[in-house]
């Protein structure tokens, strides 16, 4: 199973790879653009990025992106699936 | 409690003024944040409803209670040529009420500190941010008292490297894995793909190794048949996707999928997991938005086998997971935001011998808090 998902996520990757253009944004993302998207290199990001949807989106994601560890659980409060793992 | 309190605001005044005092010193910027909370939850869990179920399976596998929480966040920046700097303290303390007085020895204090340098050349080359963190987390219990310190190397945002030591106080013998020392290394790549103005797709691949102490106890070293000298070494690999499309210029849609891979050189705590994830996310301008998320997930023991009769067939263990989520964020002035969640999670376990009751539950956290920003 793991063979199958990691050799369908490099197909995935190649077969895009083929029909974009690898950029680095300079939001620090390495970005695979298939087009329409407007993306420049090191630049100002494209039509997607400027969304306020978008903004808000990734915004809200990145509080406390410093001190917070999603891996940390030890004296979490961690849901009892992701618990018993460990 | 009250000592706790009292330290949390000297802690949090002194780096509120040596913040300030840097940020204006290096025309820097300066944040500050407050957010008291309260959180009501009917299954507490602090790594003590594991499995097997030596500890709250014959205890208390369902406690219930509300958490209490004030956290502060005091944070400045600032650029100096090529290098910019960025400093994070968040103290947090909280109070847990419940169980007839139980959850008191939970109540802690989480301080951590983060300190990054980025270096950003002036060609096309990627900014390099080297990261550090530690956090000091006690409880009146002292079995969770421990430091967790972590050094990350980032290139842009698409490869990382970090270096995690997790070390508890004490190291006498524990129930659980999550209440032991360990040292971690993990790496990561991603890649985020666009696909026309309002499609993105990000992927991301992590590899990690983990590396336990010694100071299980007796039983649990017996529970997963290996000697007392035994040191767990974990590999764990996880590959995610997600994919969003913009539906309009409030409204966005998420689906994503995650798989997880832990190989064990113990057999016992061999596993792999799977997520299938769905969202909606819905923002009513700055500071107002609402997000809304269900979530499967399945978990399969590679060998970790049961039989429900003595000496009959063997069956390996297997949960599957529901999950909703909803959160939203409303700021009412420039500077104040209200915040709320709704968390129901359904675990269901094919493992149904006696006693492991506790791997059926239905959690369900409500939160509700103020955040206050300047």
């Amino acid at each position: 199973m793991r063979r199958v998902t990691l050799a369908a996520v490099c197909a995935i990757a190649v077969l895009t790879a083929g029909c974009g253009q690898l950029t680095l944004m300079s939001d620090g993302h390495l970005v695979l653009d298939l087009g329409g998207s407007g993306t420049d290199v090191l630049g100002i990001g494209g039509a997607s990025y400027g969304d306020p949807v978008l903004q808000a989106f990734d915004a809200q994601q990145d509080v406390d992106a410093d001190t917070s560890d999603p891996n940390s659980r030890a004296g979490a409060n961690c849901s009892g699936g992701v618990c018993a793992i460990f | 409690m009250r000592h706790l309190l009292v330290a949390l605001s000297v802690a949090t005044a002194w780096a509120v003024s040596g913040s300030a005092a840097l940020a204006q010193g290096q025309d820097g910027a300066f944040r500050a944040s407050l957010t008291p909370e309260i959180e009501f939850n009917n299954h507490i869990e602090f790594g003590i409803s594991v499995d097997p179920s030596t500890v709250s399976g014959d205890t208390a596998s369902q406690l219930k209670g509300s958490r209490s929480g004030l956290s502060a966040r005091v944070e400045t920046d600032g650029e100096t040529g090529c290098l910019a700097y960025r400093l994070t303290f968040a103290p947090a303390v909280e109070n847990y009420t419940g169980e007839d007085g139980f959850l008191d020895q939970f109540d802690g204090v989480r301080l951590p500190l983060a300190v990054s340098v980025a270096y950003r050349s002036t060609g096309r080359l990627p900014e390099l941010r080297l990261r550090a963190r530690a956090t000091r987390l006690t409880r009146d219990a002292g079995i969770y008292d421990n430091w967790d310190p972590a050094v990350e190397i980032r290139v842009g945002e698409f490869a990382s490297y970090e270096f995690r030591r997790r070390v508890f106080d004490e190291s006498d013998r524990r129930e659980d894995y999550l209440l032991i020392s360990s040292t971690r290394h993990q790496g990561r790549g991603s890649l985020r793909i666009l696909g026309g103005a309002r499609t993105r797709v990000d992927m991301s691949y992590t590899v990690e190794g983990e590396r336990y102490g010694v100071n299980l106890s007796e039983l649990l070293y017996i529970a997963i048949g290996e000697a007392s000298t035994f040191r767990r070494s974990d590999v764990r690999q996880v590959v995610d996707a997600s994919a969003l499309r913009v539906l309009s210029s409030s409204l966005l849609l998420q689906a994503g999928g995650s798989m997880m891979w832990n190989e064990s050189n113990s057999d016992f705590y061999d596993f792999r997991t799977a997520e299938a994830t769905g969202a909606a996310f819905w923002s009513g301008g700055e500071g107002r938005w609402v997000r809304a998320e269900v979530r499967r997930g399945w978990l399969d023991y590679g060998r970790r086998e049961f039989s429900e009769t003595l000496g009959g067939p063997t069956v390996k263990r297997r949960d599957t997971s529901w999950r909703g989520v909803l959160t939203t964020e409303w700021r009412v002035v420039d500077t104040v935001a209200l915040t709320a969640s709704a968390d129901v999670l359904r675990n269901r376990t094919n493992d149904s011998r006696e006693g492991r009751e506790f791997l059926n539950y239905t959690q369900r956290i409500y939160r509700v808090g103020v955040a206050a920003r300047y």
